[in-house]
């Protein structure tokens, strides 16, 4: 049906006042993981947090692994702020990981992470970041003061940057998407191939947050 | 062929006002000392107070108490020094450093319509770097400095003699023996000077009256001497009161930055390295070198990478003195192919890199990159392409199993073994204990055994604790270690 004209001209003011709020056309990221894509209608929003939190041995790094050959192959750069540098290149093809940034927090203060992250997630020539929080004490994590967040989070709606967080315990509060991944592998699973692994992924879809959209 | 002296008045004046924020304040430079003391150089601000050059030191703080009185200072004079002959540069190889803020150009071959345009830049360029710049252009190499002395701010002289002929004749740095004989002689200017005959005036000075007689007359061809561009692109200051803030820094940095880009853009050069040296006043030093993510010439990539260290920087003491060098390299050029898809700003991703590595180290961001050895971890980060090529699958299998996330560094482990296989294991550091239900393993590896100091050998294990996760552990010589979780 179409729009009538006070509701289209209350959009436009609308987007007029929130430019970033209201966008026209969302890209998406997609992560190359079915039921992940699926549950974000075809993949990482562009221009929001998506908040992926995950125990030890639950499919992160499949997911991780997954989204980095997924923006290989559609040719786009991903920024990997690798809080405990933890990332495990060597197992990967070289010509998988040309695309990426890789940035190596590894034994220095968390706030120097998030500076970076303020710098890369402006950049527009990133088409996704995936900001890797496992390995950072819980403690330090919940003692990031709320200004750091809500800086994030508009660092990240004034670009449209897909930004996938991966973290042991729920702490972005501004989250669009919130996933847990929940049922740990075991060993045998270590022979088992990852594209079998990931049909099994189950991630539990603990939070959506409409974004607003203008139709016009 | 023709002429072009490049001419900063004033210039031991501007070389230190340049380097100085607050430029607008009344500044003089002084020479002599103690009740000598004389102003020898004041710009405009000091002017308004009604003083003059020559004045002495004292009277003029006495017409204007805040006026800074200032030495000259080498450093900055060669600073200065360096970005007039780099501006010089820009209209012909041939330069001479004639006087201290005075250069000489030989402009063999050039047109005189591309000339003009070149001049005007220049003319616009050079006073945004704090050296307001005067040009003369002429025949020879005399009368153009003649031009440029007269020049508002540029002149251009085609009949030599017409425009010498009304000068006075002290422009030309007589002596005062010399003008006392010319004013007994009523030589008032240069005209009357050329009308005399060069033997006369040969026979009374010798060579120096033909020298005289040769400028006066236009006719001097006295060849200049030639300098050769740098090949090191480094600047240093000391601050004559220590720096206690970011400002005097950063706005010193600015500077030398402009200019030491200017000169490796002219040069066809990109910097790889940025050097940073910082004297303190507790005499420590603090040094940084910043690799470049991609080696550029832009003063604005560069400037952002040393900005966004001293702005987390903290000192014991306040800086008294900086260094700063950029080691050059040359460009990397290639030709992209016709379906490839490059930065749409390199500019601006080189710059983000940069600002990055400025904060966590140059050896921390950039694209993976594999190391060819077999040893466990063998990866490092190097530049990102400027283009991401198509995407062609490798012929390797794709790995098994869940990837490894490492611990870097390993943490040392306690491990219980029944056998040789491990039982149970505790990691303070990981926050990781209890009893192993499942383990794989152990995968002997080794290598670099024929270097006794890298050799390396361990035993891995594949570890899946009761209460979840799956682990690799490793055995080496000093004890057993975790090496990442499978994730």
């Amino acid at each position: 049906m179409p729009a009538s004209p006070s509701l289209a001209d209350l959009r436009q003011l609308l987007a007029a006042r929130f430019p970033t709020a209201a966008r026209k056309a969302e890209s998406l990221v997609p992560t190359g993981v079915a039921s992940l894509d699926h549950a974000l209608e075809g993949g990482l929003p562009g221009g929001a947090l998506t908040e992926l939190v995950c125990g030890p041995s639950t499919g992160s790094g499949l997911v991780l692994t997954r989204l980095i050959a997924s923006t290989r192959k559609a040719r786009q750069r991903i920024v990997l702020l690798d809080a405990a540098d933890g990332f495990s290149p060597e197992d990967e093809a070289p010509e998988i990981l040309e695309h990426i940034v890789w940035c190596r927090c590894g034994g220095v203060d968390l706030s120097a992470l998030w500076l970076v992250a303020d710098l890369t997630l402006r950049d527009s020539h990133f088409a996704a970041a995936v900001i890797d929080l496992r390995g950072v004490p819980e403690r330090a994590l919940l003692r990031t003061p709320g200004s750091t967040w809500y800086r994030l989070q508009r660092a990240v709606e004034q670009s449209s940057v897909a930004t996938l967080v991966l973290s042991p315990t729920p702490v972005v509060p501004s989250v669009r998407h919130r996933f847990r991944l929940a049922a740990p592998h075991h060993a045998p699973d270590l022979r088992m191939e990852r594209e079998h692994l990931l049909h099994s992924l189950a991630p539990e879809h603990e939070r959506a947050r409409g974004a607003f959209h203008l139709s016009a | 062929m023709s002429y072009a002296v490049l001419e900063v008045r004033s210039f031991p004046l501007h070389a230190r006002l340049r380097l100085e924020p607050s430029s607008h304040q009344a500044t003089a430079i002084y020479s002599g000392s103690g009740r000598r003391a004389l102003i020898a150089h004041l710009n405009d601000a000091a002017e308004r107070y009604g003083l003059r050059e020559g004045m002495s030191a004292i009277q003029a703080l006495g017409l204007c108490p805040e006026l800074r009185l200032w030495t000259r200072d080498d450093a900055a004079e060669s600073e200065a020094t360096s970005l007039l002959l780099h501006a010089a540069w820009k209209l012909a190889p041939r330069v001479e450093a004639t006087a201290p803020g005075l250069c000489t150009i030989a402009l063999d071959g050039r047109e005189l319509a591309t000339l003009r345009e070149d001049v005007r830049r220049l003319l616009a360029e050079l006073p945004l770097h704090g050296l307001p710049l005067r040009v003369g252009v002429a025949p020879t190499p005399g009368v153009a400095r003649f031009a440029a002395f007269h020049a508002e701010p540029e002149m251009w002289v085609e009949d030599s003699f017409a425009f010498l002929a009304p000068l006075p004749v002290h422009l030309l740095g007589l002596t005062e023996s010399e003008a006392s004989l010319f004013d007994s002689l009523g030589l008032r200017t240069m005209g009357d000077l050329a009308r005399l005959p060069e033997a006369s005036l040969a026979q009374r000075l010798g060579e120096r009256g033909v020298r005289l007689w040769a400028l006066a007359t236009g006719k001097d061809r006295q060849p200049i001497s030639t300098v050769t561009p740098p090949t090191r692109y480094f600047a240093h200051y000391d601050f004559e009161h220590p720096a206690e803030t970011l400002d005097p820094l950063l706005f010193l940095l600015r500077r030398f930055i402009d200019r030491l880009s200017e000169q490796l853009i002219q040069a066809s050069l990109v910097a790889e390295i940025i050097r940073l040296k910082l004297r303190l006043e507790d005499e420590s030093i603090v040094e940084r070198e910043f690799r470049l993510p991609q080696a550029t010439a832009r003063a604005d990539g560069l400037f952002k990478v040393v900005e966004q260290y001293l702005s987390s920087l903290q000192t014991a003491s306040a800086v008294v003195g900086l260094e700063l060098e950029l080691i050059p390299t040359k460009s990397a050029t290639r030709q992209e192919g016709l379906f490839e898809s490059s930065l749409r700003d390199p500019h601006q991703f080189y710059d983000t890199l940069a600002r990055a590595a400025a904060i966590l180290g140059a050896e921390r961001v950039g694209t993976p990159l594999r190391v060819d050895s077999h040893r466990p971890d063998a990866v490092e980060v190097g530049p990102p392409p400027a283009v991401i090529s198509e995407y062609r699958p490798s012929p390797r299998p794709i790995p098994a199993g869940l990837p490894l996330r490492r611990f870097r560094p390993e943490f040392p482990t306690l491990v219980e073994l029944d056998g040789e296989r491990p039982v149970y294991l505790r990691c303070a550091s990981a926050r990781v204990e209890g009893s192993v239900c499942d383990t794989r393993g152990p995968w002997r590896r080794s290598g670099d055994w024929w270097e006794a100091e890298r050799a390396w050998s361990q035993e891995e294990w594949d570890v899946e604790l009761s209460s979840g996760g799956v682990y690799r552990l490793t055995l080496r010589p000093n004890g057993w270690f975790l090496e990442g979780v499978y994730d």
